[in-house]
């Protein structure tokens, strides 16, 4: 143990004059890791989930459309990319590969690197209350992909958009646990830091597109 | 870095004399006033959402150490390692230690409040490690050499024009007068940085016990690339930034974009869970926290533990006549505003910053928008009666004070003195019924006028009238 992480732990504790705690209350302070209460929400019961993801993405420059099945992805993209010129390669989510990506469109799974100008990832979910897809670390979508990339495409399974923020909470417990990275992303990347003028493209991706499937 | 509160009043007569500065203030203030009560008015659950937030951080707070110990372990859980410092030079000390454990020769940081609180970026340049800040705002005024005068818009000081010129100077470029061409400009010079970082420093909006997660709240992207892309992430942060549970955490997120940019969410919120995984292709190979002290512990037991609710959205700041009229840098150290007032005396001493707690006119707006209900005006008055008590005062204050406390404690004297004193000022203040000079008030009059008395005391007048019914 540390000297000073003992100093720290005893100058907190003189200050909340007591000792370290007794096992019955740290059983008692333990059941609140194991009850996930909710607190107050947003009510948002009224509310279509798409219609209200659609409506918060969008004030955030998110783009977003929807399609009849997932082998229609690949030519939404390729029509979304077209004013984008000379663009024909991205770093696709693993999950995503096995697509019919058209002929002369380079997919490649791998960590995202400074030249690639695009990325196509599977969201974990949604949530309908801020219009923001959920991302996860994984072997599938390694983190670089979510923010080198200068265009950032990401697929939603309708039945993975959820209302609540917590709701993502429940989903990742269900999943097992914590990924090194959870990344909640709302449009693409801003700053205001020159006279709090909105800049879109700061760092992080310049577009950010949501493709929603069935 | 060194504090400069001592000088307070001559820093804040020459911000409010800074043309430039003025009009950068100017611009700012309207915005983030506005865009907080709209962000406000489309949530009706805000108050409940509040009132919540604060219990849920006094409940952490009575129960820190718990907390604190439940981080650590789930941190080493997920191959993470947990530093405590229980001041700035520890800290600073813990993050070269492991710079160069891994030969770090350059450093990415990512915005941080308490990097600024240790004077990280001076002490990692003195071992021979560069550090590049990668916030647009921190990266401009890093250029400029100087420090952040606002918590979450540390160039808020700085005006477009001001901003093309450093850029031109610094980067050798053609100036670029746009703010699109700007903002692309420093994205494409830290691109470079970004990857070719040896170690990434980020700061913490919130720490999770539950599951030993770090949190970022950020929009510009720059602090996700700062913890995913060097092979060691280092977190900076200070231990009452935590809270027991994700539910917990997503109430204070709720809150924190709200009060501080109007925004329902930033861009990116991010959650940092120990090192990357076995089977992760991308990901930092170690990842550490450094949990800061630096007074806090001795806050928790005394008048000053609310203040350990402060979540830095810097909504006190923004809403505070002082602040918008001298700006971030007056104050003279880390922290500004009235959350600054607050610290800087237990963080520095109260001997060198004693100007700050009295630079308030105690209107209250801080504690009003304050979405953790933090009693900022009462705080305040705590340091001047600490002032008081270790008697800090200027003698002129404290000779004034004494002689006004003898007077008010004799009724008749004090009756006998202000009336003869009315009688004598309207009597004076005849003709015009003002007074444009007069002596031991000239900070009133230099720039508005004082009325004249009407002949007499509020107490005559009530006698008198007592009298006629």
């Amino acid at each position: 143990m540390s000297k000073a992480r003992q100093a720290v732990l005893k100058n907190l504790r003189s200050s909340l004059q007591r000792d370290a705690l007794s096992s019955d209350a740290t059983a008692q302070l333990e059941s609140r890791f194991t009850q996930h209460t909710v607190h107050e929400q947003p009510d948002l019961s009224h509310l279509d989930l798409l219609e209200r993801f659609t409506e918060k993405l969008t004030a955030l420059a998110g783009t977003i459309e929807s399609v009849d099945s997932l082998v229609d992805v690949p030519t939404a993209i390729e029509a979304f990319l077209k004013p984008h010129d000379l663009v024909s390669a991205a770093v696709v989510d693993k999950r995503l590969i096995d697509l019919p990506w058209a002929t002369g469109f380079e997919v490649s799974c791998r960590g995202a690197q400074g030249a690639d100008k695009i990325s196509i990832s599977l969201a974990f979910a949604g949530i309908a209350e801020t219009g923001t897809i959920t991302l996860l670390s994984c072997a599938e979508n390694p983190v670089t992909m979510n923010f080198l990339p200068d265009i950032h495409i990401v697929v939603l399974h309708k039945q993975d958009l959820l209302l609540h923020i917590e709701q993502v909470w429940a989903k990742v417990r269900e999943a097992g646990a914590m990924p090194r990275t959870v990344n909640f992303i709302t449009g693409p990347s801003r700053t205001a830091d020159i006279e709090q003028t909105i800049q879109l493209g700061a760092h992080g991706p310049r577009f950010f597109h949501v493709i929603v499937v069935p | 870095m060194k504090s400069t509160s001592h000088a307070f009043k001559q820093q804040a007569t020459i911000a409010l004399h800074d043309e430039r500065l003025q009009r950068a203030l100017g611009k700012a203030k309207g915005g983030f006033i506005n865009k907080r009560q709209a962000a406000i008015d489309a949530l009706p659950v805000f108050g409940d959402l509040r009132k919540r937030a604060k219990e849920i951080k006094n409940h952490t707070l009575e129960h820190l150490d718990f907390y604190l110990e439940r981080f650590e372990q789930q941190v080493e859980k997920n191959g993470g390692q947990v530093h405590w410092a229980e001041k700035p030079e520890d800290a600073r000390q813990a993050i070269i230690d492991i710079c160069r454990s891994v030969d770090a020769k350059k450093v990415t940081k990512g915005k941080s409040m308490v990097s600024e609180e240790i004077a990280l970026n001076q002490a990692l340049e003195e071992v021979d490690v560069e550090v590049v800040e990668t916030d647009l705002g921190e990266y401009i005024i890093q250029l400029a050499k100087e420090p952040p005068s606002h918590i979450i818009a540390p160039a808020v000081h700085k005006t477009r024009e001001e901003i093309s010129d450093l850029f031109h100077d610094k980067h050798g470029t053609p100036r670029l007068e746009e703010v699109p061409e700007l903002v692309n400009e420093a994205r494409q010079m830290l691109r470079e940085q970004f990857i070719s970082a040896d170690v990434g420093i980020t700061g913490a909006n919130f720490l999770i016990a539950e599951t030993g997660s770090t949190i970022i709240v950020t929009n510009e992207g720059n602090g996700d690339l700062t913890a995913s892309l060097p092979k060691v992430h280092i977190v900076i942060t200070s231990i009452e930034k935590i809270v027991p549970t994700l539910e917990d955490v997503t109430t204070l997120i709720r809150l924190l974009g709200r009060s501080a940019t109007g925004q329902e969410i930033t861009s990116y919120t991010s959650f940092f869970t120990g090192k990357k995984r076995d089977t992760d292709i991308d990901g930092p190979e170690q990842f550490h926290v450094v949990l800061l002290d630096n007074g806090r512990s001795e806050m928790l037991g005394n008048e000053f533990r609310e203040m350990l609710r402060c979540i830095r959205c810097g909504a006190c700041m923004n809403h505070c006549p002082v602040y918008g009229s001298v700006g971030g840098h007056a104050y003279g150290w880390v922290y500004p505003g009235p959350m600054g007032s607050v610290l800087t005396p237990l963080m520095t001493s109260l001997e060198e910053s004693s100007h700050l707690p009295n630079a308030s006119t105690f209107c209250g707006r801080c504690a009003e928008v304050c979405p953790m209900s933090i009693p900022l005006p009462d705080l305040l008055r705590q340091h001047r009666i600490r002032e008081y008590d270790q008697g800090l005062q200027a003698p002129r204050a404290k000779w004034a004070l004494k002689l006004w406390a003898f007077i008010a404690k004799r009724p008749r004297l004090y009756h006998f003195i202000v009336s003869k004193k009315i009688r004598v000022l309207s009597w004076l203040g005849k003709k015009s019924g003002r007074f444009s000079y007069m002596p031991f008030a000239t900070g009133w009059t230099k720039s508005r006028d004082l009325p004249a008395p009407q002949g007499e005391t509020f107490l005559s007048a009530w006698k008198k009238q007592q009298g006629d019914v």
